[in-house]
């Protein structure tokens, strides 16, 4: 139905010939080299094989097959596997001509397509805290901060535990956390770098 | 076998006999168990006790229970029986005055307790012989029976058989005139025996004493030791020695002319001796009492006595010759001459014919069986005794024994049972408590899969129905937009909307990465999603290990961090929404967390039912929740331990 639907949208196209049409991974694989198109369009839920997995491979097997991954799935781990398998574009089902005819033109010149809410929930992603070079920390969470106090009052874990109601184990889950967010190597580094982003 | 019976009826009456029935009690207790018992051993002896009872008081009666018993044991192979039997024949004989008899007797016995070599059983032997022997005028030889009983009983150190002794060597002593051995003799006696409880063997000594001194012509002495005598035969209710000090107290007033008061005690004799058929004495008091009489002028009371003396004689020929003295004195008084000569002419004969043989042979007679017949009367008492006390002895030790036994053993078992059941106890509950946890789990996982299937319903139907249709008549219509429609344009729009909402609730429902990637990607889908759509910044960080668990694990957690986002997202109104998951080890920490108002941890609200949700879930995964809400805003941390999942 699918195909049906796209195939619909690009007949009006004369820029654009509809070199092969499969139905599954097997046929796709089978054809794919004699047919040689410029781009693929390539369902994520195949019945016998994972899309992502099918990516890999044809891109393995033709360098510069440009492949657009078409799928119902806007989740971001959808796209960002696709797109380390080596995706050119992440379009979603309800596309219309006019995207499909931008995704052709964007991903034949070079560059990735993506939709402009799913580039943004993709950055927003990316944006949310990773650590960076230039003293973007992660946020510690407000526990993990009473914890980082304790720290630095010297106290050790037993006592930790018993001022803040909770069992060493806990305590020590925090500290493990704590020192993975800030990029220390011992409690030592915890200080350090917490007073050095003002966290203290 | 018949001897276990034996001693097993032994204890039985001797239980019985030990709640301390009177004599008479005794002796029908004894005429009972003869009735019953089916040991002819103990029959026999049963027989011999009773006839032993009655040596003091029916010598016929006496002698009818030797036979029987004597009956029984020629029947059966019991000697020990057999020498005690013709141990008691020999008192008895001796009682009766058949003295040739009881020597007989006392031999067979001795020479059967020498066989045994029971040298206490053969001093009673001799103690008879010694006795008879006496009574027979045989004095030597009895004295030399005597010491040699002695030499024994002070070898056993046995102060009553001691005493008993020197009361019969005293005797001796006096029949032979020999007065101050013979008080010297009783003095020893009264010295072994005064702070004993042997006090009827005292009272023998006393009135031995006393009648020494009488032969001695010290009235005074005399009379002295003779009511100390009949004072402890009082106490004691000995009616033979009370009879018997009477007497001679009563003989002695009479020398001393004092005729009335000699009455009163003569009477208190003949009294006691006619009540206890003591036969052989009674007819010295009759005489004396006769005696009494005629001085008194009462010739009738006094002939009665004397034809009373008469007609009942004994065998002693003193005895007969005192008799025919008086009622020649009677017969004088009163005139019969002719009655009084002929009394007198047998007086006469009685009197060389004793002279020649047995001259005091009624004194040792009496003297001699007081003695004697008290001592075998003691002697086999305190042998019944020591049986008795060594059985009870034997009998508490063993029922001390065993009750000390039962009761440890009733105490260990008692507190095995105790401690098992404590066990069983310990195990039923926690079988109830591992089934009730079951119970739980199963019921939450029947719960959990029940929601997750309908949701996966209702996604699926969502996902291949509804949407692909939208899609499909969006084709169609993006097909015709080339005519610049706007309507269509609107439409084509609307549909756009209704796919993303369709894409959202299906995907909301199941989450897709769940299923196909992992449960860190699956969260960073919705965190992504909800950021998008909702106004707070949402973010999240995955630390440490990847998570790789069971789908109904994975889903578990993820529903909790959608539950607890959601709750953010709608109640709390807040800027900020943190969500954090670090697996490290085996534990797994989240951390969802809130800048926002906060709310009351007890609302019955949505909120607080939602709150149970989660709480139902988390601890279905046996894990720890901890959450804190105020001012600054809530924050919930969830502590999953790997290695204790289900």
């Amino acid at each position: 139905m699918v195909l049906q639907g796209i195939q619909s949208m690009l007949n009006g196209n004369e820029a654009i010939e509809i070199v092969g049409i499969y139905i599954n991974a097997q046929e796709t694989l089978q054809h794919i080299e004699k047919d040689n198109p410029d781009v693929l369009l390539l369902d994520i839920n195949l019945p016998d094989i994972n899309g992502i997995t099918l990516c890999k491979e044809l891109k393995s097997i033709i360098e510069d097959l440009k492949i657009i991954a078409i799928s119902n799935f806007d989740e971001l781990s959808f796209v960002k596997r696709m797109l380390k398998s080596g995706a050119n574009g992440y379009l979603l089902k309800n596309t219309d001509r006019l995207e499909l005819l931008e995704a052709f033109k964007t991903v034949l010149s070079g560059g990735t397509y993506l939709r402009k809410d799913l580039q943004k929930k993709l950055l927003g992603q990316t944006a949310s805290g990773l650590k960076t070079k230039n003293g973007l920390i992660t946020k510690l969470t407000r526990r993990e901060h009473d914890v980082l106090l304790a720290i630095s009052e010297e106290l050790t874990t037993q006592e930790i535990s018993e001022k803040l109601f909770i069992s060493p184990k806990t305590v020590e889950t925090h500290r493990m956390n704590i020192m993975s967010k800030l990029g220390a190597k011992n409690s030592v580094g915890i200080i350090k770098i917490a007073i050095e982003n003002d966290l203290l | 076998m018949v001897l276990n019976k034996k001693i097993l009826n032994i204890i039985l009456f001797l239980l019985f006999a030990n709640y301390g029935y009177s004599q008479n009690k005794r002796i029908d207790s004894f005429k009972a168990l003869i009735k019953t018992t089916d040991s002819l051993e103990l029959k026999a002896s049963l027989h011999g006790s009773v006839a032993w009872y009655n040596l003091a008081r029916d010598l016929n009666l006496s002698q009818a229970h030797l036979d029987s018993s004597y009956a029984i044991l020629s029947k059966i192979e019991y000697p020990k029986g057999l020498a005690q039997l013709n141990y008691r024949y020999a008192v008895l004989f001796r009682l009766k005055g058949q003295y040739k008899k009881a020597l007989n007797y006392a031999d067979k016995s001795y020479a059967y307790n020498l066989s045994q070599k029971d040298s206490f059983l053969m001093a009673n032997d001799l103690f008879q012989k010694g006795v008879i022997n006496s009574i027979k005028g045989d004095y030597k030889t009895s004295l030399k029976v005597y010491y040699n009983i002695l030499e024994i009983y002070e070898d056993m150190n046995n102060p009553k058989s001691i005493g008993m002794t020197l009361n019969s060597i005293g005797i001796v002593q006096k029949n032979l005139e020999q007065y101050n051995a013979a008080i010297k003799s009783y003095n020893r006696a009264i010295n072994t025996l005064k702070d004993t409880k042997y006090k009827n063997d005292l009272a023998n000594a006393y009135g031995n004493l006393g009648s020494v001194f009488y032969l001695k012509k010290e009235v005074d002495s005399a009379l002295k030791y003779l009511n100390v005598a009949r004072e402890l035969d009082k106490e004691l209710d000995y009616s033979w020695g009370l009879s018997l000090n009477s007497y001679n107290i009563g003989e002695i007033l009479i020398e001393q002319k004092e005729y009335k008061s000699s009455l009163v005690y003569l009477e208190e004799a003949y009294e006691i001796q006619k009540r206890n058929n003591y036969n052989t004495a009674l007819s010295e008091t009759r005489t004396a009492l006769g005696k009494v009489y005629l001085k008194l002028g009462n010739l009738a009371k006094s002939e009665r006595f004397l034809k009373e003396g008469l007609t009942n004689a004994p065998e002693s020929k003193k005895a007969l010759r005192e008799l025919q003295f008086n009622l020649y004195d009677l017969n004088k008084k009163r005139g019969n001459y002719r009655s009084a000569l002929s009394h007198y002419e047998t007086f006469f004969a009685y009197t060389d014919s004793i002279r020649s043989k047995e001259n005091t042979e009624y004194a040792k007679d009496l003297e001699a069986k007081y003695q004697s017949e008290k001592k075998d009367k003691e002697l086999a008492k305190q042998q019944l005794e020591l049986e008795k006390q060594q059985l009870e002895l034997e009998k508490q030790q063993s029922k001390t024994r065993l009750m000390t036994g039962l009761s440890i053993a009733l105490l260990l078992i008692s507190v095995l049972v105790w401690f098992l059941y404590q066990q069983r106890q310990k195990q039923k509950n926690q079988e109830i408590i591992t089934l009730k946890r079951e119970q739980q789990v199963k019921t939450l996982e029947t719960l959990m899969e029940g929601e997750e299937n309908e949701r996966l319903r209702i996604a699926k139907e969502l996902h291949d129905g509804v949407n692909v249709d939208l899609s499909t008549i969006k084709y169609k219509l993006t097909s015709l937009l080339e005519k610049n429609n706007e309507v269509i344009n609107e439409a084509v729009t609307m549909i756009d909307k209704s796919c993303e909402q369709v894409r959202a609730i299906s995907h909301n429902l199941i989450p897709p990465a769940l299923k196909n990637f992992s449960l860190i990607e699956a969260i960073e889908d919705y965190i992504g999603t909800m950021n998008t759509i909702h106004e707070p910044e949402i973010s999240f960080h995955h630390i440490g290990d990847s998570i790789q668990l069971s789908k109904k694990i994975e889903i578990n957690i993820f529903r909790i961090v959608q539950e607890l986002v959601n709750n953010s997202v709608k109640h709390a109104n807040s800027n900020e929404i943190n969500v954090q998951a670090s697996h490290r080890d085996d534990l797994i920490q989240l951390t969802i967390e809130d800048d926002g108002k906060g709310f009351h941890k007890d609302a019955t609200t949505g909120e607080g039912i939602g709150l149970r949700n989660i709480k139902s879930r988390v601890d279905y995964l046996n894990a720890k929740m901890d959450f804190d809400t105020g001012s600054k805003g809530t924050s919930y941390i969830i502590e999953i331990n790997t290695s204790e999942l289900n």
